[in-house]
């Protein structure tokens, strides 16, 4: 659906983004992870055919250099920066972008605005709307005319996390109606969402793959946090016992938790494992790992801000 | 019925220049500059002499042409550096439209909500106050026609200053020096000193026709009829002295070509633009 081919972008002697390569089909979310800085909304400009670049994008085969207009048709866009015409009212300002789509449908605006709860504030002015309700309208404009592929730039950045929990819920709707999605990330959050990976430092790509892949890479694992009873005369011997596992590779003790890594799948054999010991969990709790939350492992050190 | 993204644009930049708080501060100035206090009371007190219209319309322009530009200049300088700085303009561009339609739209809209300050200044004025009769339309419409060619002209020249500037700030402070600059240029007692300097009639046409204050202003007192030798000001008549019966003309085609050349760069830059 969409698809860069060794996109370079560079300003003057600067080098923005250096060779990134990536594709996206449909029904994925590719999830574009880097620090502050790294290229991610340059590379999302160039897609959209806002900034001039080396090498090719193409939507459903258009080429975003040559046929900008036509390829911008089949995407939408919801950028950092929730800009509107703050003093319109929010249908005027459906009704303009609508009428720059090509929308004829009144009643298409009426459900977009139904579904989004904007409907009972129709008349207010744009600028009246918190930024949680821009973004949800900005979301609601970009979907007006069906886009095939959705851009979203750092999402999760403007809204508290009710709407950062909406933001993701949406992704996972427009993901099931089989459209393409590149969100980009600096924070923890879309991890869950993305079903690829293209972690970007400094304009060049660190790692690229389905999230699988680059989590293997990252040796990202899951944990398990146990209270036992450390006193027990059988701790150490359980504690030897999972060491052996090859499932398990690590086993630390931080002040009455101990602390075992393993592969995410095998947390209920661990946990079978130590009461077949004759031991007693008291407690558990295990650590979720996404993507998100470690990607900066795999950036140089002095890249990331 | 599908309404085209230019219309839509024009459209929509219309009303919002319209609604645009120092457009409608202009409006009620430039409607009192029109409507002038001397020239009521001679109404009231029928005193009006028989030029009166002439009269009224060669000071009315010598008083609002420098002005003119106050209105369209701030209003297109910011207009699209604004949307740049908050990030609207790549939320706008981001839609299948083309940049074409966009700037088109703006320039277009802006020149209908300006123009439409400009006629309320002068045919309501000039209908209300003055009962003007049909058959005399003739004389206000040259000077309307200047006007809002001097409008067109310095609203290209904004729309340029707000692709070209970064920020708005930047942008509106050229902008006013840009007026600045062509109203002390086309001050009268200054261009006498060049005058006064010998072998200085080419600059003298030149400084008029690149100045579109002073040029619009000749250009509308060309097109009244009975206008005095008086009227037309120290530059008026070396420009008429140089170029004869077809002053007017120059004029006209300098500001043409002002004005075709300032489009085609905001048409030019704003397309192969980078917007980031």
């Amino acid at each position: 659906m969409l698809r860069a081919v060794h996109v370079t972008k560079r300003y003057g002697r600067i080098v923005a983004i250096n060779d990134v390569s990536f594709e996206v089909g449909r029904g994925e979310v590719l999830g574009i992870l880097g620090p502050n800085g790294a290229g991610k909304t340059t590379l999302i400009k160039c897609i959209l055919g806002l900034l001039n670049f080396e090498g090719d994008i193409t939507i459903d085969g258009i080429d975003v250099k040559k046929f900008s207009a036509e390829a911008r048709k089949k995407m939408g866009y919801v950028p950092q920066r929730l800009s509107l015409h703050d003093k319109l009212s929010i249908l005027d300002e459906v009704r303009l972008f609508a009428r720059l789509k090509g929308v004829q449908d009144d009643q298409r605006v009426r459900e977009l605005l139904q579904s989004t709860g904007l409907w009972v504030r129709r008349k207010d002015p744009v600028g009246s709307l918190s930024q949680g309700m821009k973004q949800r309208l900005i979301l609601a404009l970009t979907l007006l005319a069906d886009p095939e592929v959705l851009l979203l730039d750092e999402p999760l950045s403007n809204v508290d996390v009710e709407g950062q929990m909406e933001i993701l819920t949406q992704l996972e709707e427009r993901k099931r109606e089989g459209r393409a999605v590149v969100i980009t990330s600096h924070i923890v959050g879309i991890g869950k969402v993305i079903d690829k990976a293209l972690v970007i430092s400094s304009g060049r790509v660190v790692a690229y793959g389905a999230i699988e892949e680059v989590m293997t890479l990252l040796k990202l694992r899951s944990k398990i946090y146990l209270k036992l009873n450390q006193q027990h005369e059988s701790f150490k011997n359980v504690l030897n016992e999972l060491r052996t596992l090859n499932y398990v590779y690590n086993i630390s003790v931080s002040g009455e938790w101990t602390i075992v890594e393993c592969d995410a799948d095998q947390k209920p054999y661990i946990i079978s494992q130590v009461l077949r010991g004759g031991l007693q969990v008291e407690d558990v709790m295990t650590e979720e790992v996404t993507i998100d939350k470690y990607y900066f492992k795999l950036i140089p050190s002095g890249d990331s801000s | 019925m599908k309404v085209p993204p230019v219309l839509v644009f024009v459209i929509h930049n219309f009303f919002e220049g319209i609604r645009t708080r120092w457009v409608l501060i202009y409006t009620a100035v430039f409607f009192m500059l029109s409507v002038n206090i001397p020239m009521l009371v001679l109404i009231s007190a029928r005193y009006l002499p028989p030029d009166y219209l002439e009269a009224y319309l060669t000071a009315l322009m010598a008083l609002s042409f420098p002005f003119l530009p106050l209105l369209s200049l701030p209003l297109s300088s910011t207009s699209i550096v604004d949307e740049k700085e908050s990030g609207l303009l790549e939320f706008i561009l981001s839609n299948p439209i083309p940049r074409l339609s966009y700037i088109a739209g703006k320039l277009l809209g802006h020149f209908f909500s300006t123009s439409l300050v400009i006629l309320a200044g002068f045919l309501i004025a000039a209908l209300l106050a003055y009962n003007i009769r049909l058959e005399q339309a003739t004389t206000v419409l040259p000077v309307v026609g200047a006007a809002l060619l001097l409008n067109a002209i310095m609203l290209s020249l904004g729309t340029l200053i707000s692709i070209l500037s970064k920020r708005k700030v930047t942008a509106l402070m050229i902008a006013i020096f840009t007026w600045f600059l062509m109203t002390v240029l086309s001050d009268i007692g200054s261009l006498s000193i060049l005058v006064s300097v010998a072998g200085s009639a080419p600059f003298v046409l030149f400084f008029v026709a690149v100045n579109p204050i002073e040029a619009c202003r000749l250009l509308g007192i060309y097109g009244i009829k009975n206008v005095g030798l008086t009227e037309l000001g120290s530059v008026g008549l070396i420009l008429r002295h140089l170029v004869g019966g077809g002053a007017w003309i120059f004029l006209l085609s300098v500001q043409v070509i002002w004005l075709a050349v300032l489009i085609s760069l905001c048409l030019l830059i704003f397309i192969r633009a980078e917007i980031s």
